[in-house]
């Protein structure tokens, strides 16, 4: 959602460009009758101009997420600056106020004298897709610049450039090559004399920049992905449970959340919050207590002795004790807790996921990793995936689906797929979490002998310096997938949860 | 005159011949840092092994550690202490939100790594040793009956035996001064 209001807001801060000096001198410059001589130059020049903006909005956007991330950001503070920055730019838009700080400049004029005019066409289109190389028409353009920054995402920070591009062109190619029309003159008569549709596009700005600043102040920052988008949907948090009407998740340090399917929010009396069977449960000391989700009334509460996370259905409550062990009991308690699964550190056993009688954990250690299925009523398990040199963690089940993370040195995804699938299917894709060095030791150069074409293959893509991000426990709700983001930065950790649409 | 002429030359052309030999000498015995490739002491143009954290170097058990200071790395390429628990770069492990330690990874030799990688069996063979960076630096071929190696193309003897050809390179920096 706010990677579309971005590119919107983007798209309107462009074509308001076109209103500048050096957007009516592109209209001109590029007409048939100009230096084009002939349609056919025009319409070279009109792609060439649209190749150089789409270029020069990409360099700016993205190189600032590049600089974002190279300075940490995508944290709810520089989140936060950039929804501040963003109401603020719309409130100067819908004001209409003069254009602060403005940048006083303009294309060289020479160029389309000196040059071919479909080369001087592309350069043009590379310097007005800069953005801030000349006249700025509004206030998106500094808010959009922010927000690039402080999201921290450069192909984030592309699409938004590829968007004010593709805005910066659009009024000139449409107006170019029919400028010496009849209706071309109606047009640019009407762009230069009649301020209101300037103020209008002013306008237009304004609602896309306060549409972003709600989307960011909901979801604060966008997080890199090459299959769908994510955003930070709560934050702090951690450990994500859902069953498609509630979400639950713990507030690091504090208690549970539960968001109710009516967008209500309440603190739980309890922490490692679980929803399932129309419930909302949580954990006090050594209980887990099971509650009506509107009330919070208690309805049944289990001794756990030394319990951690758990998960519940309408059958059975399953529960973690330390990092080694997994119990279960019957909802109904015809039988007495059981360990379902038993490690010895520093093997690991992940959080329980639950659907029904089935049950899903990861078991890691230093000879791989996998993941387990358990029919606690039939009292078999199974092997679902398992990789030595990869890790596959903490596990989500909604009856169909298996969700889970696989975590590698050269990358991190949220997977997603059948329990019995071959394959599965990479809803994101994120940096390793360790950071990899360049493959040169200094002084020595890259050598392509041999490769196929004579190029080496690319590297895996590197986290910043000084951050370390975890993919973690997961959810898997109707429409989208949660899961929690680790940042081990400064000597300290921050969790915040991701949702990723499941489209 | 005629002698000491003759006698001049000759003490000349003995020096000549004195400068050209140790020149010839130190040309074969010096370090070889200024004709590596993309790591210092590796002459030809094999490529590295992977490695979680990018430069191949390992331990002398033929696990990763990371280049540039030596600390053992595991298969993610996360830092890990004696236990194998990552841990970040001031030594603290690695936590989730509530502070329970992360799961550790495997940690694995990585020419067999490579082998289990590429669907073949690999080994270590012969090594060479260099000076790199002051210290004694061995260059290991992972070497397997593969006649490709990892950059695509044909792969080379090197230090490999009995038929098998060098598929990647790895190297173990030693403690030993040069």
């Amino acid at each position: 959602m706010l990677s579309w209001l971005l590119v919107a807001a983007a798209l309107a801060a462009g074509v308001t460009g076109a209103w500048s000096p050096c957007g009516f001198s592109m209209v001109d410059t590029l007409a048939p009758a100009g230096y084009a001589g002939r349609l056919r130059t025009t319409l070279v020049a009109c792609a060439t101009f649209t190749l150089g903006a789409l270029a020069g909005g990409v360099a700016t956007f993205g190189g600032l997420g590049l600089l974002g991330r190279a300075l940490g950001a995508g944290g709810t503070g520089a989140a936060t600056v950039a929804a501040v920055i963003a109401v603020l730019a719309a409130v100067g838009e819908a004001r209409g106020l003069r254009i602060v700080p403005q940048v006083r400049r303009q294309v060289p004029e020479s160029w389309r004298r000196v040059l071919p005019l479909p080369l001087a066409a592309g350069l043009y289109g590379v310097l007005l897709g800069l953005g801030f190389t000349t006249f700025i028409l509004t206030f998106a353009v500094w808010a959009l610049a922010a927000v690039s920054v402080a999201l921290g995402e450069p192909a984030l920070g592309a699409l938004i450039g590829l968007a004010f591009g593709a805005g910066r062109a659009l009024p000139v190619i449409a107006l170019a090559p029919a400028a010496e029309t009849d209706r071309g003159h109606a047009v640019h008569a009407a762009m230069a004399e009649r301020p209101a549709i300037l103020r209008s596009l002013r306008a237009a700005d304004a609602i896309t920049l306060a549409a972003c600043a709600l989307a960011i102040g909901v979801a604060p920052a966008q997080a890199a992905s090459s299959h769908s988008s994510a955003a930070i949907a709560l934050a702090p948090a951690s450990d994500p449970a859902t069953d498609g009407a509630r979400l639950a998740w713990q507030v690091p340090g504090q208690t549970g959340r539960l968001r109710r399917g009516n967008g209500t929010t309440v603190a739980l009396p309890g922490r490692d919050p679980a929803v399932g069977a129309g419930l909302v449960g949580w954990r006090d000391g050594d209980r887990l207590v099971l509650a009506d989700p509107n009330t919070l009334a208690p309805i049944t509460a289990y001794d756990a002795p030394g319990a951690g996370e758990f998960a519940f259905s309408a059958q059975w409550v399953v529960w973690r004790v330390g990092q080694t062990q997994i119990l279960a009991q019957p909802r109904d308690r015809s039988r007495p807790p059981f360990a379902v699964s038993t490690v010895s550190a520093p093997r690991q056993l992940g959080r329980p996921a639950l659907a029904g009688s089935t049950l899903v954990f990861h078991r890691a250690g230093r000879l791989g990793s996998e993941i387990l299925t358990a029919d606690l009523g039939a009292g078999t398990r199974r092997v679902l995936r398992r990789e030595r040199r990869a890790q596959l963690l903490n596990p989500a089940f909604d009856g169909s689906r298996l969700l889970y993370v696989r975590s590698s040195a050269t990358g991190q995804e949220l997977r997603i797929g059948a329990p019995g699938a071959r394959s599965d299917r990479t809803l994101y894709r994120t940096m390793p979490t360790a950071r990899r060095d360049r493959g040169l030791e200094p002084g020595h150069g890259p050598h392509h002998q041999g490769y196929p074409g004579g190029r080496r293959p690319p590297v895996a893509p590197r986290p910043p310096q000084g951050v370390a991000d975890t993919l973690w426990s997961t959810a898997l709700g109707a429409r989208a997938a949660y899961v929690t983001r680790l940042r081990r930065q400064g000597g300290h950790t921050s969790a915040v949860i991701l949702r990723v649409p499941r489209s | 005159m005629n002698e000491s002429r003759r006698g001049f030359l000759a003490r000349v052309s003995g020096g000549l011949m004195a400068v050209a030999g140790a020149r010839t000498i130190g040309s074969l015995v010096a370090p070889g840092e200024a004709e590596a490739y993309h790591f210092c002491g590796h002459t030809y143009t094999t490529d590295s092994c992977p490695h979680p954290t990018g430069l191949p170097r390992v331990d002398s058990r033929g696990k990763p550690l990371r280049a540039r200071d030596g600390h053992r790395v595991d298969d993610l390429g996360r830092l890990v202490n004696v236990d194998g628990e990552p841990i970040d770069d001031d030594g603290r492990v690695l936590t989730d939100a509530e502070g329970a330690p992360l799961p550790p990874a495997s940690r694995t030799p990585l020419c067999p790594a490579v082998g289990d990688r590429y669907g073949f069996p690999t080994q270590i063979d012969g090594s060479w040793y260099r000076c790199c960076g002051g210290h004694v630096r061995k260059l290991m071929d992972c070497c397997s009956y593969s006649r490709r190696r990892i950059n695509g193309d044909g792969a080379l003897t090197g230090y490999c035996y009995r038929g098998r050809r060098v598929f990647c390179v790895i190297y173990f920096q030693t403690n030993i001064p040069c």
